[in-house]
């Protein structure tokens, strides 16, 4: 789901082996087109992740943590279950994600080892 | 076969499986000594990581915390699983890139200056003494307890054994090192709390147990949580998963907390330096992902078992004659973990809120009319008797199940498997840091690879020594003190290394001006609230919470100083860039 606007990209996907010498000639910000566009995803991908992040962690298990115990799963409050559980596995899971997402994208934009 | 005779045996295994591992990966050249040579598959890094990461305080002290704290305890579950979404996410990939050997590199060199190399030296060696001393106090507590040796000797033969295979092996030999030893801490908690989840809910998976009813006696049918809120409410103290109110943190101190740890741990130079160990941009990714997996399953069991032994032992000793309690109560009487004081003279064990009495216990050597080691400390106005140390609850929860010997054993083994795993990897840091950054990149940068490698190791010589000085002399318990070194990491390295890659603006006048504040104002706040007695005036926040407005400082000084002072020369932002990109980082590495 996060991946369908990269697709008008792809047609930059090429890159020089250096574009680092592509640096006083290079577009924009100093860098190859398509290396600001890498750049750019990867920071898309980031921030998305890091509000999730914020907001399992301090959302549902600090700020909203009271409203949140009104419900239950099982024998937890689901604010506390949050806070001393859910927040751990989503951990783990932003993680997993930014490894693959990460991965599919050094592949297209042809950075990869 | 006796519990001593299994802990002599296990623990001795362990140690003897740790000395051989170093001396097969012992190594000739610095960059083995440094970074293992570069080429640690994700997996094992993924396990180093974690072995490096969880210390004693994780081991023997957090659960124990949590058992007490309740719910507020989600500050030290989240605030040290957090910080490694910011790892991965923000600053492994890059660092790994950049591909030197340690934190102080990546900012002398991004910050193009050795002002700024030497500020951040001082910072990580300060940060990881801080941090070691918690670990031998560790080491001290497991051996007198289990191996009913003297702390002091205990502290000794930690020293001995981590000088040994650091010195010998460097980081390769510490990294596969610590993958066993991550097997057995993870062996050693896990073990206890099934059986414990078992045995009071039916439910083998303590994250499941952990919210589920209870199976046997007077609280049969109901669930645990539910039951230690009732407990709390009948003894006094605030109810188990109650939030924010009388006798918990406000909520600003547990999000200040949570978010210091996150960033301090994102920001420690240890863990930070385990990952120019794998061999590429997508290993580091990789091994960030299963260092958290590999954390994740201890600190999602820590809770579960936090509240299984608040309940077992206050079933067990609350309303209980002293001369009916069990054996361990006088196992641990002995090593100043627990005492009674019988303040109505009834001989019976009243458990309520509050403290007993100030401080720890001091025995008077003599023992009371029921047979409980008499203290010298004066019992504080409140119907409460008894003195639970926190760091009890992991260690004394097999004994106080019945579970068998060996169990016990291991649990020895884990602590000190914890303990020695995160003291390694902190003494590494210090070694690396003064004799690269220091004598290498600053004071003789002629010097040889036999020359450096040697320096490296007397410095674990050295690092060794001042932390086993303060394992001998604590400066306070396990967790308090490595709580602190937290405000400092993140206060200091955090901001300047993530608005180093992310912002090629940022100038070394900025980083230079932004760790001094940041450090600074973490430090002033921690001395004046801890040692000088000035009541926590920002906000109320905590010194252990502090870091996240030093972190804010530092963030802003740099940004601030940045845009007044020229920007960086375009070596440097052209190296920016570079590091935003994986190919290439095998060919990084070279000095």
């Amino acid at each position: 789901m996060l991946c369908k606007p990269c697709q008008k990209t792809s047609k930059l996907n090429r890159v020089k082996p250096h574009f680092i010498n592509a640096f006083f000639t290079g577009g924009g910000d100093n860098m190859d087109m398509s290396m600001q566009s890498y750049w750019k995803r990867n920071k898309t991908y980031m921030l998305i992740l890091l509000a999730i992040w914020a907001t399992v962690s301090y959302g549902f298990g600090i700020l909203f943590v009271e409203q949140l115990n009104a419900f239950h799963l099982g024998g937890f409050p689901l604010g506390f279950w949050f806070a001393q559980q859910g927040s751990i596995y989503v951990f783990v899971l932003i993680i997993l994600a930014y490894f693959l997402l990460m991965d599919r994208l050094d592949k297209k934009y042809d950075v990869h080892e | 076969m006796s519990l001593q005779i299994w802990t002599y045996l296990i623990v001795g295994a362990t140690f003897a499986l740790y000395i051989g591992i170093a001396w097969t990966s012992r190594v000739k050249d610095t960059k083995g000594f440094y970074v293992a040579g570069g080429g640690v598959p994700p997996l094992a890094n993924g396990m180093a990581t974690a072995a490096d990461w969880m210390s004693a305080a994780s081991f023997i002290s957090m659960a124990g915390m949590i058992s007490f704290m309740g719910y507020a305890g989600c500050m030290y579950l989240m605030g040290w699983t957090g910080g490694y979404v910011l790892l991965a996410l923000l600053l492994a990939p890059y660092l790994r890139k950049f591909g030197k050997f340690t934190v102080p590199d990546f900012v002398g060199d991004r910050y193009y200056s050795s002002a700024a190399r030497l500020v951040a030296l001082i910072c990580a060696i300060f940060v990881s003494l801080t941090y070691v001393a918690g670990q031998m106090r560790g080491v001290g507590i497991v051996f007198s307890r289990f191996l009913e040796v003297d702390v002091n000797t205990g502290v000794m033969i930690g020293m001995v054994l981590v000088f040994l295979y650091a010195a010998i092996g460097g980081m390769k030999g510490i990294t596969w090192t610590q993958v066993a030893q991550y097997c057995v801490l993870i062996t050693a908690f896990l073990i206890p709390a099934i059986a414990i989840s078992l045995k009071l809910t039916g439910n083998p998976i303590p994250q499941a147990g952990f919210g589920s009813t209870i199976l046997a006696g007077a609280d049969s049918g109901k669930y645990l949580l539910e039951t230690l809120n009732q407990i709390g409410r009948d003894l006094g103290f605030a109810e188990y998963t109650s939030t924010f109110g009388a006798g918990t943190k406000p909520m600003i101190d547990v999000f200040a907390i949570t978010m210091c740890l996150m960033v301090g741990t994102a920001g420690l130079p240890h863990v930070i330096i385990r990952f120019y160990t794998v061999p590429s941009v997508r290993a580091a990714r990789l091994s960030a992902f299963y260092a958290i997996l590999f954390i994740a399953i201890l600190y999602t069991t820590a809770p579960a078992l936090g509240a299984f032994s608040r309940y077992t032992l206050t079933k067990a000793l609350s309303e209980t004659s002293y001369s009916s309690v069990p054996a361990w109560f006088g196992n641990w009487e002995k090593t100043g973990l627990l005492a009674w004081v019988d303040k109505n003279n009834d001989g019976i064990i009243t458990y309520r809120a509050g403290a007993a009495f100030a401080g720890k216990p001091t025995y008077s050597g003599e023992t009371g009319a029921h047979g409980q080691r008499l203290i010298t400390n004066t019992p504080l106005d409140n119907a409460n008797e008894l003195y639970i140390d926190n760091d009890i609850m992991v260690l004394a929860t097999p004994e106080i199940s019945q579970l068998p010997p060996w169990v016990i054993a291991l649990v020895a083994a884990g602590g000190l498997a914890a303990a020695l795993s995160t003291a390694a990897g902190l003494l590494l840091v210090i070694a690396s840091s003064i004799s690269h950054d220091l004598y290498y990149r600053i004071i003789n940068r002629g010097a040889s690879e036999k020359i450096r490698l040697l320096v490296g190791r007397v410095m674990i010589g050295v690092g060794v020594i001042i932390a086993g000085y303060f394992g001998i002399n604590p400066p306070g318990f396990v967790a308090q003190v490595v709580a602190l070194a937290f405000g400092l990491a993140s206060s200091s390295f955090f901001p300047i290394i993530v608005l180093g890659i992310f912002w090629k603006r940022a100038t070394k006048e900025g980083a230079i001006s932004g760790m001094i504040s940041g450090i600074g104002f973490t430090m002033l706040y921690i001395v004046q609230t801890k040692f000088m007695g000035v009541s926590p005036w920002f906000f109320g926040i905590s010194p252990e919470g502090i870091g996240t407005v030093g972190m804010v400082i530092n963030f802003a000084v740099t940004f601030g100083v940045s845009m007044i002072t020229k920007a960086p020369p375009l070596a440097v932002q052209e190296m920016v860039e570079s590091v935003r990109i994986p190919r290439g980082a095998g060919a990084a590495i070279d000095h």
